[in-house]
């Protein structure tokens, strides 16, 4: 049964774009970088914090900031979406033993 | 075995929502009635952006004697491109994990795994994302 490690790897999804720094979210609103920092700090902001003066600012965080809220799309499922679904995830194990 | 009232069901959903949009665009797909299915779908980050990521939260939830009791999960983590994926997974009487390596696609991504709660995965998923450190 194998275990999990970890290991220190770039990864696809860390790619710039995806996270801003405060310095880019000030240049983009022009504003002091010590602006930015205030807003995380009063919550006013979500950022990742890396470390103790790093930040990083998802794209989400900053609209939701600027009072952007169309970002959830409701819409109703049915149950042969449902059933659908279900087989779908299951059908993944059908050849391959899940060692669980 | 998680259950839940009604409102403490509709509460999990809005603080899930809450906390999804934190990474990008949300879709929700909810069945009605009992069994319930409710499918959320995050696209990160969003606005516009080109996708790096999709996170998808597949629960079943199944109302009975005056709860709502969640009856199988699969909470997933796609890298976009792919190849690249890590997931909490009970469904068919079994806890599993996947965790597809980018950089070792063609290894078996099937591991053993136990109950983990869906806002537990979320920080797992947004850890990775953030950290830079892929599990193996």
């Amino acid at each position: 049964m194998p275990r999990r490690t970890f290991r220190s790897t770039a990864h696809p999804a860390s790619g710039a774009g995806s996270r801003a720094r405060a310095a880019e979210i000030a240049a983009l609103l022009q504003v002091h970088v010590s602006t930015v920092r205030d807003w995380i700090h009063l919550e006013r902001l979500f950022a990742n914090q890396l470390s103790e003066r790093v930040y990083r600012i998802p794209l989400s965080s900053l609209m939701e900031m600027l009072g952007e809220t169309d970002a959830v799309l409701r819409r109703g499922l049915s149950t042969a979406e449902s059933d659908q679904i279900w087989r779908d995830i299951s059908a993944e194990h059908g050849s391959s033993s899940a060692q669980a | 075995v998680t259950r839940l009232r009604q409102q403490q069901l509709g509460q999990r959903i809005a603080t899930g929502e809450g906390a999804f949009l934190r990474l990008g665009h949300v879709d929700i797909a909810r069945q009605t009635g009992s069994p319930q299915t409710i499918v959320t779908t995050v696209t990160h980050p969003g606005w516009g952006a080109p996708t790096t990521a999709q996170l998808s939260f597949v629960e079943t939830w199944i109302f009975e004697g005056g709860l709502w009791a969640l009856t199988k999960y699969a909470y997933d983590l796609l890298l976009r491109p792919g190849p690249g994926r890590f997931g909490f997974h009970w469904h068919d009487g079994r806890y599993h994990e996947h965790c597809l390596d980018p950089a070792d696609p063609g290894r078996d991504h099937h591991f053993t795994g136990g109950p983990v709660d869906l806002f537990a995965a979320f920080d797992r998923f947004t850890a990775l994302l953030n950290a830079r450190v892929w599990p193996t």
